[in-house]
């Protein structure tokens, strides 16, 4: 998952790793043979998190400074001086108040909810037609991931040519069919329409990787049996593929969900949250408030509202694994 | 009959509808490419031209001299943070693979809750820090803050690996008197060959990658990695687009290199980490 990965850029890529059923039966315990061969070997394994542990603060301070950053002053003279004074929640509450608030939250919520169906409908429809192998179906299949490979700034530099108002591609097209060329850039609803098609694309590849491995998953008996009882094609689709792709549905909807809201890059290079605001997402508006006005505090505060709604959406997401795995 | 005719026409028909698929998937690299080829007159005619009329080379010539520097930059990052990233993750993989501690499920759930912190969140935490230690515009800052991507990911998939190695080639190394690290160098590693060198690849990549932490780590332009070379790039107030486009292919070449050498690589790495878990 590269997309940010993404993979992110790549940041997608970054969490190809949700475990399909967490904790959902203990591991067969292995017999240990280091037991006869004293404490000291068989504790010595604990050495081997040396590293992790010593790494670990570098990873854990961010988190926690950020909190404590939100409830501070935190401005570009505390930069210099050290100081921040204590405000308690006025960050928060002011950031909450702040008419863009609703607006970055409201676009955010709806590029995510537009990206993730998109993506994965998308990203199904393809894995599907190339399940079944054939003449090319191999080459074409991992060439089609390359995407997903490559920096999202660079992919968004091409987006950004392909959208371009005088003489890029899509509008090209547009015309050649006879529509009105579209304001990619100068208008709210053409910005807003640029930032997420761009989001979806950058996905497929990843959903076609995981729904692909999903697919060859489900065991071909069962097609042969739905075909006997007379299931067509469609009646195949839905009692045999959806049904067995579940356990990896519930993971790519979880990690493009979580993508998409932590997404940056992608808005960030094509339009900067603009024009006034209307591709604002709670991410650019964090990184705006932090390095665009150097206030701190309030970008910070922005940051945990957003983690807290990536939490809210793996918890949404545990729960409904723990319901539908019992 | 009616049965074999609709075979063959899906023999024919399904690569073509597949090239297209993938054509239209790849459409804005290839026009991306097709753009690198052509100056900027003939960027700028209408209708734009889907191929090169004369195909050049001169944007490339024109970019790699400015290039190199920011690719050069983005290499070292990258390898750096993938050495790193294995180093660290190697053996916690290991050793959480190998025994089942009693809190082995909670540090599992924890490197997943930091798969979702959003990094324009860390961002900042990270900036104030390394101001502080006057890190901001250095080599380290970013080889960790880069980092933090690749590490949680490299040890849930490494321990994904290490999990499926039989138990009973450990247990011989030790019997035959290595110790923990001469089994897991010279024994448990080569049998996971495959997954670490996936997993070393897709840090690399994540740091080729990765944009928020080189646009708030860098700021006075000495150590500037590729992808915020190309973004000030696009910035610029005359934007070179044929000029561009030839510095973006340029960070294709790391990924469509491991699409091309390392096929098996990338499946193994992806699968064992997200479906073996």
């Amino acid at each position: 998952m590269l997309s940010g990965k993404t993979k992110a850029d790549l940041g997608v890529g970054a969490e190809a790793s949700l475990t399909p059923r967490p904790s959902a039966a203990p591991r067969p315990t292995r017999p240990r043979a280091g037991r006869g061969l004293g404490a000291l070997r068989r504790h010595s394994i604990l050495f081997f998190l040396l590293p992790v542990v010593l790494y670990l603060p570098f990873f854990a301070y961010p988190i926690g400074y950020n909190f404590l950053v939100s409830l501070r002053d935190y401005t570009l003279s505390s930069l210099i001086t050290g100081e921040a004074p204590f405000v308690g929640l006025r960050n928060l509450s002011s950031v909450w108040h702040d008419p863009i608030f609703l607006t970055a939250l409201r676009n955010t919520l709806l590029f995510t909810l537009l990206s993730i169906t998109c993506q994965y409908v998308i990203g199904l429809a393809i894995a599907v037609f190339f399940s079944r192998p054939f003449f090319l179906s191999r080459t074409l299949r991992s060439v089609i991931i390359l995407p997903w490979l490559v920096p999202g700034v660079v992919t968004t530099a091409a987006w950004k040519w392909m959208f371009n108002e005088s003489n890029g591609l899509v509008n090209r097209l547009l015309m050649d069919v006879g529509l009105d060329p579209i304001g990619w850039f100068s208008t709210s609803s053409g910005a807003f329409a640029a930032v997420t098609i761009v989001n979806i694309w950058t996905g497929i590849a990843f959903t076609v990787v995981m729904l692909h491995s999903g697919l060859q998953g489900i065991p071909a008996d069962q097609y042969e049996a739905a075909s006997l009882d007379g299931a067509g094609a469609w009646g195949r689709f839905w009692h045999v593929t959806m049904p067995g792709l579940r356990p990896v549905t519930g993971i790519v909807i979880i990690l493009c969900l979580i993508g998409t809201l932590k997404q940056f890059d992608i808005v960030w290079v094509l339009t900067r949250g603009g024009p006034g605001n209307a591709t604002q997402l709670l991410s650019t508006w964090s990184y705006q408030l932090s390095f665009g006005e150097q206030a701190f505090g309030r970008g910070a505060a922005v940051g945990d509202f957003l983690f807290a709604l990536s939490l809210l959406a793996a918890a949404v997401y545990a729960i409904w694994n723990r319901r539908t795995t019992r | 009959m009616n049965r074999r005719h609709s075979q063959a026409v899906g023999r024919v028909l399904k690569p073509i509808i597949g090239v297209a698929i993938t054509a239209v998937m790849l459409s804005p690299l290839l026009w991306m490419i097709s753009a690198s080829l052509q100056t900027r007159t003939q960027l700028y005619e209408i209708p734009a031209h889907i191929l090169p009329p004369t195909p050049t080379l001169a944007n490339f010539e024109a970019v790699i001299s400015t290039q190199i520097g920011s690719l050069g930059t983005s290499v070292v990052i990258s390898v750096a943070t993938a050495i790193l990233s294995l180093i660290i993750s190697v053996p916690a993989a290991y050793a959480l693979a190998q025994r089942q501690f009693r809190w082995t499920g909670t540090i599992v759930l924890l490197l997943l809750i930091t798969q979702m912190i959003p990094n324009v969140m860390t961002a900042t935490p990270f900036y104030l820090m390394f101001s502080r230690l006057g890190l901001v515009n250095s080599y380290p800052a970013l080889v960790l803050a880069d980092s933090t991507y690749a590490v949680p990911f490299a040890i849930l998939v490494l321990r994904a690996f290490f999990v499926e190695v039989p138990a009973e080639l450990r247990e011989a190394a030790l019997i035959d008197g290595a110790g923990e690290l001469g089994a897991l160098l010279r024994v448990v590693l080569p049998v996971v060959r495959t997954g670490v060198i996936a997993v070393g690849m897709f840090c690399f990549l994540f740091a080729w990658a990765d944009f928020v932490y080189a646009l708030t780590l860098s700021t006075d332009g000495s150590v500037v990695p590729f992808t915020l070379s190309i973004y000030s790039f696009i910035g610029a107030q005359q934007t070179n687009w044929n000029e561009l486009m030839a510095a973006a292919v340029l960070g294709i070449i790391p990924g469509a290199v491991l699409l091309i050498g390392a096929q098996r690589y990338i499946a193994a790495g992806l699968i064992g980490g997200a479906v073996k878990g």
